[in-house]
């Protein structure tokens, strides 16, 4: 009995085995279909994608072309637009600086002619007003002296005075020795 | 008395200009009178006396102008020499008298103040060396002349006035200063 309890046991164990194993093979066939249906899926999916990608991307090249071309000869434009205009710039730059040098040089001649005028002026007025105190005080000199000599002068100077002018007559006087 | 004391007596102490105007004036009169034997024709007069001849030539010779001429007459007329006045005698010597003067130089001499007699008579002797002949001055007093004088003699002009040396001293200051 024990054998063949144990043999029931044993048969019992062994088809659960197979059982077990035969629908873990059978999970497994299934298994394997839906991932190869699945990878099969992906694949066409991504072929799909891939080739809308391609597609886009053909098309983006061709305006991405397009557009560089386009950007190509604006930049051609703005570069020749640029060039004119720095050589535009440029002359009209040195037009200008020349220009100023010219109103600057003008300035200085102007202002040194300015100069010149007002220095020469302020000699001339200088030179003038010197020469009137210089004539004012001789003139303030002599009026001085002319009040002070006969105050000062004693009778004994007068008469050596008039002595020595009468010493000088023989001397002025070609006819006499 | 010889003629040349006369003269030198007459025309000692002459200094001034005035004088020998007078004297030429005195002179001429009395050369006029001479000449035309006025002197001679009362001289000559017996019943004259001595005195009143004396007193006639003694009215002449008051009459003369010039104070030097009428002093040296007067000298003669003391010692009662009569016959010095007569016309071949005085006529000779106012001729030499007048030569004289003529000579003198006049000068004229613009001073600042008034000189004292004595002082002028200096001058005078100082003028004498220096042109060497006799000279009397015609003097004038000019305040504005400051001091110095102004000599004439001839036709030269000498300007040694203070003031013509104050405007000598201007105009040099303004030719070296103010007009340079």
């Amino acid at each position: 009995m024990r054998d063949i309890v144990i043999f029931a046991l044993g048969a019992s164990t062994v088809g659960t085995v197979f059982l077990v194993s035969l629908i873990e093979l059978l999970f497994t066939v299934r298994r394997r279909k839906s991932h190869m249906a699945l990878e099969a899926k992906i694949k066409e999916l991504k072929n799909t994608y891939n080739e809308s990608v391609n597609k886009l991307v053909i098309e983006d090249e061709g305006k991405l072309q397009e557009t560089e071309k386009k950007v190509e000869a604006l930049s051609g434009e703005a570069t020749s637009a640029r060039e004119e205009v720095t050589i535009q710039y440029e002359e009209k730059l040195k037009k200008l600086q020349e220009e100023t040098e010219k109103e600057l040089e003008h300035a200085k001649a102007h202002a040194k002619k300015l100069e010149h005028e007002a220095k020469q002026k302020a000699e001339e007025y200088l030179a003038s007003r010197q020469s009137e105190v210089e004539h004012d005080l001789m003139d303030l000199v002599i009026s001085v002296t002319k009040k002070i000599i006969p105050e000062s002068l004693t009778y004994e100077v007068h008469k050596e005075l008039v002595l020595e002018a009468l010493r000088d007559v023989k001397s002025e006087d070609p006819h006499h020795e | 008395m010889t003629t040349t004391d006369f003269i030198t007596n007459v025309l000692d102490g002459f200094y001034r200009a005035e004088q020998v105007d007078l004297l030429h004036v005195a002179l001429t009169n009395l050369l006029e009178m001479v000449s035309a034997g006025e002197i001679d024709i009362y001289l000559e007069q017996h019943e004259k006396t001595a005195a009143q001849k004396k007193a006639f030539i003694q009215k002449i010779v008051s009459d003369v102008e010039s104070p030097e001429l009428k002093k040296a007459l007067e000298e003669r007329l003391k010692e009662n020499d009569l016959e010095f006045f007569r016309e071949r005698n005085l006529g000779g010597v106012l001729a030499a008298v007048q030569r004289v003067a003529e000579t003198i130089q006049i000068v004229k001499l613009r001073v600042a103040v008034s000189f004292k007699e004595k002082d002028l008579q200096d001058m005078v002797k100082q003028l004498e060396e220096q042109l060497g002949t006799e000279v009397a001055l015609e003097l004038s007093v000019e305040r504005s002349l400051l001091g110095g004088a102004i000599v004439q003699f001839g036709t030269a002009i000498r300007d040694y006035s203070i003031k013509s040396r104050l405007e000598t001293v201007r105009e040099t200051w303004k030719a070296a200063v103010v007009e340079a």
